[in-house]
């Protein structure tokens, strides 16, 4: 596990001169604070100090390859971040260390309750690096991270995207160790993003911000299967109308992983959207965990939040957790949640098989239909063809080896 | 001409309940057979005894499919054997579209068949000519499997599988719930047009009218888990007129 004050001081020339006031009262706040425990509500199913403590995990043998999607992969290993060429040369990107940056125009940028500033102020003090990155109009691929190699990480990273910019962004965690990245996306009018989180290896804990002006859309994809544990906080503000928030979680989970993914989305504004569905498969003893948080103030009349979770358990032994809550202050509101938590139908396997396919294949096509509803709300097909190869794989593995076997090489 | 399928004294249970009590059927190929019988007679139960469905035992007899032990082989091993099951209720399956499962179950049974699987190109040509042939739009190959699907597409879709996997011995249950007397004519002559002197029929049915479409060369009556009459077509009109009260009470008095 990361010594908070070790490994906060011998970073301390990380990032400096400029930096080096601001890390030091990150670590006060943080030692003051301490890390949420799970008496704190929004930490009931995830002990962090746990998923602090996890690795080393074994290294993918073969881990997706983001360059099938993008040239324009940003890897952090071991040695530090690369940044390819070719994305600095695109005309729609603009892109810096935040070290680069004053530290005021990126940190603290959290400022909500305690368990949330401690986070943040964990993030700070042991921060490693990130980007600041300023996207206007529509770059030419989409921006990729890719966290691997066998140390801890811990990263921060903003994103702007400026009136009517329109970007993909892919983060695919790889890792052997944790990995943390704090991540802070600020959308003007009417842009746009879509952005896929890829959990493969290694302990994860994501913590990611999002403000949103007038028209402007996120849809964001959690992918994930790496038999590890994970947290994958979202925390997103609909400042203005036609706003709009959609939310997918696709859990494929074995061996003991388990998987948090925590929302809470805001609803500022008169006539702001959100829509959050989280699909899951465990096996094993897999525990997967939604806490979907909606949160409607006053004066956001006509509001449409959506929220559900559907699952299916293949496994004595596997558990899912969801926990919804709706805080609604406006009268004239359009909010749901519902959850299903069942196991393939054995009708539909039978008819299946009546119709000559075998068992395996037959419960795979049962679950891929299951997953599909997930996968056909990614909008770059390009996107969804490549989450679409990684889940077929993955649900093939999940069937055919039963208890699933570790990916190590 | 020796059978095709032949059913031995069968006896078969569903959880406590013993369904099927020493029903025998003989069905040559080519011959259609109908069996006819009041609700909880074992008709259900036949069909899913000759699919493998789970959690239908047989504690007794025998059923052979052109000599091979039957109740042996597993559901998809039936299928490339030959049965076809047309479902009372087709199962609705989210996220798969029919095309999708029509090639994969095609090719499913053609690989179980020691036959080469067939490329994309020769599959699509097969379907959308079996599929016109039983007025079915290009539009539903293309949704999800019988999601959103009238009683009568789902039929007809079933027909349609039947129509590709070619099977040696099709059971027909009650393919006509559900149906108005349009769909009931197409699902007929789609069944009609499939008939063959090598393949053949169990027919299972409440009432008559389906029979108007579909001739049958025996008629059967199943009360109490055995087959208890057997006639020609009349005897369906007979059973229209009279019902089934009679028979069951003769062969239990």
């Amino acid at each position: 596990m990361l010594n908070l004050r070790e490994t906060s001081t011998a970073r301390a020339q990380i990032g400096a001169p400029n930096y080096s006031a601001c890390r030091s009262e990150a670590l006060a706040v943080a030692e003051q604070l301490g890390l949420p425990s799970r008496r704190v509500e929004a930490w009931h199913y995830t002990d962090l100090a746990r998923l602090l403590k996890q690795g080393p995990s074994a290294p993918l043998s073969a881990p997706a390859d983001l360059l099938q999607l993008s040239p324009y992969v940003i890897v952090s290993d071991d040695d530090g971040v690369h940044l390819p060429e070719r994305l600095l040369q695109d005309p729609a990107i603009s892109l810096t260390s935040i070290f680069d940056r004053a530290p005021e125009q990126w940190a603290p940028l959290l400022t909500a309750s305690d368990h949330r500033v401690a986070l943040d102020a964990y993030n700070l003090a042991l921060l490693e690096g990130g980007v600041y990155v300023t996207v206007s109009g529509r770059p030419q691929f989409p921006i990729c991270f890719s966290y691997r190699g066998n140390s801890d990480r811990v990263l921060r990273h903003i994103i702007r995207l400026e009136k009517g910019a329109e970007l993909t962004l892919c983060e695919h965690y790889a890792a052997t160790q944790l990995c943390h990245t704090a991540v802070s996306i600020d959308l003007e009018e009417g842009a746009s993003l879509e952005h896929m989180i890829l959990h493969e290896n290694g302990a994860v804990l994501t913590v990611n911000q999002a403000h949103l002006a007038a028209s402007a859309r996120v849809n964001r994809h959690y992918l994930a299967y790496a038999p590890h544990m994970a947290r994958h906080e979202t925390h997103a503000f609909m400042d203005a109308p036609d706003a709009r928030f959609d939310l997918t979680g696709t859990l494929l989970l074995g061996q003991s992983a388990q998987c948090d993914v925590t929302s809470v989305l805001e609803h500022r504004s008169p006539h702001s959207n959100s829509d959050t569905l989280v699909r899951s498969v465990l096996t094993d003893d897999a525990h997967g965990i939604f806490q979907g948080k909606i949160l409607v103030h006053r004066d956001a009349q006509h509001i449409d939040a959506q929220q559900a979770a559907h699952t299916l358990l293949s496994s004595e032994t596997a558990q899912m957790s969801v926990k919804p809550e709706l805080e609604i202050f406006a009268d004239d509101v359009a909010c749901s949640h519902g959850a299903t938590i069942g196991e393939v139908d054995p009708d539909a396997l039978f008819f299946l098989r009546s119709r000559g396919v075998p068992e395996p294949q037959a419960r795979e096509m049962l679950i891929s239909g299951f997953m599909s509803v997930g996968l056909s709300r990614v909008r770059d097909e390009n996107l969804r063809n490549f989450m679409q190869e990684l889940v077929t794989r993955r649900i093939e593995q999940m069937v055919h080896r039963g208890p699933l076997q570790s990916q190590g090489a | 001409m020796s059978a095709m399928l032949d059913i031995q004294n069968l006896h078969a249970r569903v959880g406590e309940a013993d369904i099927l009590k020493g029903l025998s059927l003989s069905v040559k190929p080519g011959e259609v057979h109908a069996i006819m019988g009041p609700n909880g007679s074992g008709k259900s139960t036949l069909s899913y005894v000759l699919s493998g469905r789970d959690h239908y035992e047989v504690t007794q007899g025998s059923v052979t499919l052109d000599g091979s032990d039957l109740l042996a082989m597993s559901p998809e091993e039936r299928a490339w054997a030959g049965v076809f099951l047309a479902f009372q209720y087709p199962l609705e399956i989210p996220g798969v579209t029919n095309m999708t499962f029509l090639k994969t179950a095609l090719n499913a049974v053609r690989k179980g068949r020691g036959e080469s699987e067939l490329d994309a190109a020769s599959f699509l040509r097969l379907v959308r000519e079996k599929a016109q042939g039983l007025g079915m739009r290009d539009d539903m190959l293309k949704r999800e499997l019988n999601v959103g699907f009238s009683g009568g597409e789902k039929k007809r879709n079933e027909v349609l599988q039947m129509a590709l996997l070619e099977p040696r011995l099709a059971i027909l249950d009650e393919t006509d719930s559900g149906l108005d007397v349009d769909a009931l004519r197409i699902v007929g002559e789609g069944v009609n047009a499939l008939r063959s002197p090598e393949r053949s029929f169990v027919v299972i049915t409440h009432y008559q009218r389906l029979l108007d479409y579909i001739k049958p060369d025996y008629v059967h009556v199943l009360a109490k888990g055995q087959i208890i009459e057997t006639g020609s077509a009349d005897l369906a009109h007979q059973l229209e007129k009279t019902g089934y009260a009679d028979y069951v009470d003769r062969a239990h008095a």
